[in-house]
């Protein structure tokens, strides 16, 4: 039982290792004849397509065609595969041993041992002992049991069927991408053929260009073709979606007839993405309804990026301290000044992969991205331009980029002026010019200087050069000034030296470096005395001329309109070429006045002039003053009026008119030639004067020179070139005196007619000079300085000074007697005429009474006619004395000259009075002329009073003038005292008692006048003086006392020069500070307070009307507090203001 | 109360108001002119005024003022000018005619003789109203009242001429377009005290005065 068990497994382990064979065996089979199967589908597809595709096929046919085929299939599947496939899964024996002959067939070990181990086991029935049998068994097992059955199965059975299927397959899809349409087309007929199909269009439309990535706004081509017949129409089919993107909007473009196969149509800016195809229509009836249509394809836009805000800041640089600026959004366009910082930033549409700016000259400005903006910066150089570029993060860079400007401004040159001086000049006495740079510049400054260079007198080409800081004001940012005093003393320079100087101005500029500009070059020139008077006394002397042409020219005119008006009172009407003579008369008459304006402009700025250089006393330039004053009144009102009357009345062409208009013309010409010729009169005695000025100023200006000179050879350690110098100096100084001796000459001759004493004294001085040989020892001066022996030099020096200060005192004193002299001169004429005057009132108050009491009849009226007349004699006496006068003084008020002619058309009148035997007409007449006289007396009395307290109203002429007297006597003294001087080697000499005597009184009268003078000078500015020259008080009792013991030597000599040289001082100090006291402060005084009246109520009217404005406004929106303040301050004003009117009233 | 405490009281509190009234600093324009006068003269001047004027009134000021000549085309944006000097003015025909347009459109104009100026200075005023006279203000005119009380006018700071101190002024249509203070010297008064060596009492005296001239000036 147990053996049978072994069998039993040995033979279920066989059958089932036969039995999975067996199965794969026959799958394999089911698998080829599946194959087979379907390379025929195919093969009956590929056939029935292509007939399909050549005869078109009718449904019937192609329904019997798909009937055969599937029956030819079903057949196959039926015959070849199910038996195989039942085979594979239920075998039975038969395929068992038929797999165990084929397994014995393929393996020689096994053979026949497998069929037959089978068979043995299922005959068990067989009487064949068991054991026999289950030894072939196991026997027959042993042959086969290591064997692999499965080695039997080969794939190359369905090898060949699946090589099969590829190629038909290969055929089909050949096909298919042949005739893809048709093959389509009669596939599908062939898998429905119960189905009825159209019959396809003979042409076939191709979307060539397909799928396409394009940029926003750029252009885009789409291409198609056709296969087949060519379309009648051809349309290019865009769909894209509506702006709510809830639809779609289908664009049909009829595209152009096609040439080729191919056609295209361009979208030159692509904004949205959209789909695209084409289609076509045939020009056949039965495709007429049909539209052939090729594939969609698609355009998908990609958006560039864009700038969408630029906002740029500049930032000038610091030194011009200008705010920043931040420009407009979006404005790119730069004009900024050089070493502006621009920065700016960009915000973009999206986010950038990198952005960079590219300027003009090709440089580039990397910009620091984050997401979607960037921002950099940039400095003002040049002028340039820059576009800004961006790339996004797909790498597509923004479309045309802006290209902007950059307009570099350059910083301007700083500017300088000079504007005072602002001219060449000649400097006064004064070494001190007041000055005035303006600058300006774009963005302020740095410095300032003045420079220049000394040109030393002489053409040595000694020159020396200056630079100067000056500080400044700034005005504001961009301008400011130096105004300032520049003091020439550090320049030590003498007559003919002159300073080239100009102002340089630096900018604050860091960026490009300061810049400088200079003004125009000026020359402070230090004139010689010399050509200081000769280049006014020329331009008086042209002035002089100039008024005495204008008044010939007067004097012509004026008999040449006494001619024509004689000749027009013949004529009737106004001729043209009259009315020509007259006009030309006018214009000369204009012409007249308009030179005598110019010379009067002249004047003045001649004045300024002379006035700078103090080349004029007190009294001279009052009277230039005066004389100003007579030119401007020169053109009188009634004068212009003439004018004006006759040139309207020859416009007019009125005869009676004109004639009348002649008539005051003629009047007002007589008036205005005796007064130019007053005038004319008047300025040369002025120039006259003016002579012993300038002589006193040059005296003064030589002794302060030659002061200076001595005071520089105190110091012992003077240099080579300083004695040299100090020599040249000498020698100018030489020069000056020999001028001053010429210019003596001429005054003296110019005096001897008019004032002989002047003249006289003027002598004397030429004398003085003449016997002390100054100009000698000023050559010896200079030969000792030359020759370096400076102690002689020194001496000789003081001896010259001595004689100088002499020379001023005595020039002084000569000046001063000239004017009393004057003075007292015109006074006594002054006088005569007055007394003359009054004599003649009395004698026409008389003549009045008489004529008054007269009857018509009465014989004496011949005898008061004839008196009368005599009267009329006199009065022209005393108009000519009086227009005498007034040639020589300006105290003559020209009032006086109407009331004279007034006076004289009385007396006329009464003398006509008298011939008609009209008493009560003459004896009015008379009395007017007594009452004209009388005015003329009270104004005569008036100049004189005037001319009497002339000079001395301030008290400070009266004490120059003291002052003066006692310098020009000390200097008398002084002359005398030398005089008496001992020779040298003569020691101390005795004087005699007479003599000692004589100079201590004179001494003693100084003092004392000195005294006086300071007791009278009340105080101030003149006690200050004063009181500094109380000490020669003491100095002159010393003189005297030497003087009473009769004593004189050398230190009395020097103490009384000591004196001589304080007092000039003194007179120069008091006339300085009386110059400069303008500018100082004087205590205030109390004074009576008494208000000047109130004012006119028109000139109250607008304030009224003011506040009505500003009540007015108020109404328009402050605060009702501050309404309240405006209306209680205006009512409070109004209430003072009508207290004040009433209390004055 | 008497009325003028009462005028003195009310004015103060006005004066305290009147920074509500102009936003921008009161400044006044120094005349440049032409003739060789010293305009620019008496520095200190209006640095001093507006000081005490910012810490007695409570107005708003500039620290100094302007500087233009009448021609210069800023001269009508200030309402206030001044002028003086020691010497000669001169005025050109451009500076007479745009003078009298700033000074009959609203402009004032205090000029201050310094000594010297007046003969120049009425000469070239002519020119600009030929029909105007000076007119010496009575003592109770508002000038004197404004803010400080003046009863005897102006006060004396250099003696000058001589005499008391004027006050002139010329009309234009009713309105008090120039004011002219004559033998005092108000400037040099309102300089630094060392200037003028001006002792306390004459220096704050002339500032109050320049005050009131400002403040007139600014509130007509």
């Amino acid at each position: 039982m147990k053996q049978s068990t072994g069998i039993d497994n040995i033979f279920r382990e066989t059958h089932q290792k036969v039995l999975s064979v067996t199965r794969k065996f026959y799958l394999m089979h089911v698998m080829r004849a599946l194959l087979k199967l379907a390379a025929y589908a195919l093969g009956l597809l590929i056939l029935f397509a292509i007939v399909e595709m050549v005869f078109d096929l009718s449904t019937p046919v192609r329904s019997g065609f798909w009937l055969g085929s599937a029956g030819i299939l079903l057949y196959f599947l039926v015959r070849s595969i199910i038996p195989d496939f039942r085979r594979a899964f239920s075998p039975g024996d038969r395929e068992f041993d038929k797999i165990s002959r084929q397994i014995g067939k393929g393996d020689p070990e096994v053979q026949d041992s497998l069929i037959n181990f089978l068979q043995i086991y299922r005959e068990k029935g067989i009487t064949t002992h068991p054991a026999f049998r289950n030894l072939s068994l196991k026997q027959l097992y042993q042959q086969f049991k290591n064997i692999d059955f499965s080695r039997i199965l080969s794939f190359n059975i369905i090898k060949d069927s699946i090589t099969r299927l590829g190629w038909v397959a290969l055929s089909l899809v050949l096909l298919f991408l042949v005739f893809p349409s048709s093959m389509s087309q009669a596939v599908l007929k062939v898998i429905y053929p119960g189905e009825s199909f159209e019959k396809p269009l003979p042409l076939t439309l191709q979307n060539v260009s397909g799928e396409i990535n394009v940029l926003k706004n750029e252009a885009v081509s789409l291409n198609g073709s056709y296969d087949g017949l060519a379309p009648h129409k051809l349309w290019l089919v865009v769909e894209s979606e509506a702006a709510n993107n809830d639809s779609t909007i289908i664009d049909r473009i009829e595209l152009p007839a096609t040439v080729g196969k191919s056609f295209s149509y361009e979208i030159p800016h692509v904004k949205n993405s959209f789909q695209y195809w084409f289609e076509a229509r045939m020009d056949m009836t039965e495709f007429r309804n049909r539209l052939a249509k090729s594939e969609a394809g698609k355009v998908l836009v990609k958006d560039r990026p864009f700038i969408r805000e630029l906002q740029a800041k500049l930032t000038p640089p610091s030194y011009t301290r200008l705010p920043e600026i931040l420009l407009p959004p979006n404005n790119g366009e730069i004009t900024a000044l050089n070493g502006t910082t621009v920065q700016f930033e960009i915000q973009a549409n999206k986010s950038l992969e990198k952005a960079w700016c590219v300027f003009g000259d090709s440089t580039m400005l990397p910009l620091q991205v984050i997401e979607n903006k960037a921002s950099g910066r940039f400095t003002v150089s040049e002028d340039n331009q820059y576009q800004i570029r961006i790339l996004d993060q797909e790498g597509i860079s923004n479309y045309q980029p802006v290209q902007y400007s950059v307009f570099a401004l350059a910083d301007e040159h700083p500017y300088v002026e000079i504007a005072r001086p602002g001219q060449d000049l000649d400097l006064g006495n004064e070494l001190e010019v007041p000055m005035l740079v303006n600058i300006r510049d774009d963005f302020g400054f740095r410095k300032l200087f003045l420079k220049g260079q000394h040109i030393r007198a002489g053409g040595n080409g000694d020159t020396t050069t200056f630079e100067i800081n000056i500080p400044y004001q700034k005005l504001d940012q961009n301008r400011g000034l130096a105004d300032f005093r520049w003091d020439l003393g550090d320049f030590y320079m003498v007559p003919e030296d002159y300073l080239e100087y100009y102002a340089e101005v630096f900018d604050n500029d860091v960026i490009s470096g300061p810049k400088s500009s200079r003004s125009k070059t000026f020359i402070l020139r230090l004139p010689s005395l010399i050509e200081i008077l000769e280049n006014s006394e020329e331009q008086i002397a042209e002035q002089l001329d100039e008024t005495e042409d204008v008044a010939k020219e007067t004097e012509e005119l004026r008999e040449k309109l006494e001619e024509i008006n004689r000749e027009m009172q013949r004529e009737e009407e106004l001729t043209w070429e009259r009315k020509q003579q007259i006009q030309e008369q006018l214009e000369k008459q204009k012409s007249a006045m308009e030179k005598l304006e110019n010379v009067q402009q002249e004047l003045e700025n001649l004045i300024q002039d002379m006035e700078k250089q103090e080349m004029l006393s007190p009294e001279t330039l009052e009277k230039y003053m005066e004389l100003q004053k007579m030119f401007q009144e020169l053109a009188s009102e009634e004068l212009l009026d003439a004018m004006k009357k006759m040139q309207e009345s020859m416009d007019e062409m009125n005869m009676d008119e004109v004639k009348k208009a002649m008539e005051q013309f003629k009047l007002s010409m007589e008036e205005f030639e005796q007064k130019i010729e007053r005038t004319f009169e008047l300025f040369k005695r002025i120039e006259l004067e003016q002579k012993m000025d300038q002589l006193a100023q040059m005296a003064e200006k030589m002794t302060e020179e030659q002061k200076a000179i001595n005071e520089q050879l105190e110091n012992e350690n003077l240099s080579e070139a300083d004695q040299q110098q100090l020599a040249e100096q000498e020698e100018s100084l030489e020069k000056n005196a020999d001028f001053f001796e010429e210019k003596l000459e001429e005054a003296k001759q110019a005096f001897q007619e008019e004032m002989a004493q002047t003249a006289q004294e003027l002598q004397d001085i030429q004398e003085m000079m003449a016997s002390q040989q100054m100009q000698q020892q000023m050559q010896q001066m200079q030969e000792q300085m030359k020759n370096g022996e400076m102690q002689q030099a020194k001496k000789q020096g003081e001896n010259v000074q001595r004689d100088m200060e002499m020379l001023q005192s005595m020039m002084q004193q000569a000046r001063d007697n000239m004017n009393q002299a004057q003075k007292e001169e015109l006074m006594q004429a002054m006088q005569k005429v007055q007394q003359d005057m009054l004599r003649a009132s009395f004698k026409q108050e008389q003549l009045m009474e008489r004529t008054s009491k007269m009857d018509v009849a009465s014989p004496q009226v011949t005898d008061v006619a004839r008196q009368q007349s005599q009267m009329k004699e006199n009065v022209n006496n005393i108009i000519s004395q009086v227009m005498d006068i007034a040639k020589e003084t300006f105290f003559v008020s020209s009032d006086m000259n109407k009331m004279l002619a007034n006076l004289k058309d009385e007396m006329d009148a009464s003398l006509a009075g008298l011939e008609n035997r009209n008493m009560r007409s003459s004896a009015r007449s008379q009395n007017k002329a007594m009452s004209n006289l009388n005015q003329a007396i009270m104004s005569m009395q008036n100049s004189m009073n005037q001319m009497s307290m002339a000079g001395s109203a301030s008290g400070f002429e009266e004490m120059m003038q003291q002052l003066s007297q006692m310098a020009g006597q000390q200097g008398q003294l002084n002359q005398e005292s030398m005089g008496l001087m001992p020779k040298p080697g003569q020691g101390r000499m005795q004087l005699s008692p007479d003599a000692a005597g004589r100079l201590a009184a004179q001494q003693e009268m100084i003092r004392q006048s000195l005294e006086k003078l300071n007791q009278e000078s009340g105080g101030g500015n003149q006690k200050d003086v004063l009181g500094r020259l109380g000490e020669l008080g003491e100095e002159m009792e010393k003189v005297i006392e030497d003087l009473q013991k009769q004593r004189l030597d050398r230190n009395v000599i020097e103490r009384q020069q000591r004196i001589l040289s304080r007092m000039l001082d003194a007179q120069k100090s008091v006339r300085e500070r009386e110059y400069s006291k303008k500018r100082q402060s004087e205590k205030d005084r109390n004074f009576v307070a008494k208000s000047p009246p109130e004012l006119k109520q028109e000139l109250l009217e607008r304030e009224d009307q003011l506040r009505q404005e500003m009540l007015k406004a108020l109404k328009e929106g402050y605060s009702s507090e501050y309404k309240e303040y405006i209306k209680s301050y205006y009512e409070i004003l109004s209430r003072q203001g009508g207290n004040a009117r009433q209390n004055n009233e | 109360m008497s009325k003028k405490l009462l005028l003195t009281l009310f004015l103060g509190i006005t004066l305290y108001s009147l920074p509500a009234l102009s936003q921008s600093p009161v400044n006044v324009v120094r005349v440049k002119y032409d003739g060789g006068g010293d305009w620019y003269g008496n520095r200190t001047t209006f640095v001093n005024i507006f000081e005490f004027m910012r810490s007695n009134t409570n107005v708003v000021t500039a620290e100094r003022e302007i500087t233009l000549s009448i021609s210069d085309k800023d001269f009508f944006r200030y309402p206030i000018a001044y002028i003086a000097g020691h010497g000669n003015v001169k005025f050109s025909d451009t500076e007479v005619s745009r003078l009298r347009q700033y000074l009959t459109s609203g402009g004032f104009l205090w000029a201050d003789d310094d000594y010297g100026m007046d003969i120049h200075f009425r000469r070239e005023m002519k020119k600009v109203f030929p029909e105007g006279e000076w007119v010496e203000l009575p003592f109770s005119h508002p000038i004197y009242h404004i803010n400080d009380n003046f009863p005897n006018g102006l006060p004396k700071v250099h003696k000058h001429d001589g005499g008391p101190p004027r006050g002139l002024a010329l009309f234009h249509e009713g309105r008090m377009v120039v004011f002219y203070s004559f033998n005092t010297d108000i400037s040099d008064g309102c300089e630094d005290m060392n200037v003028h060596e001006t002792s306390p009492e004459v220096h704050r005296s002339a500032l109050k005065m320049g005050t009131n001239i400002l403040l007139w000036a600014l509130l007509h």
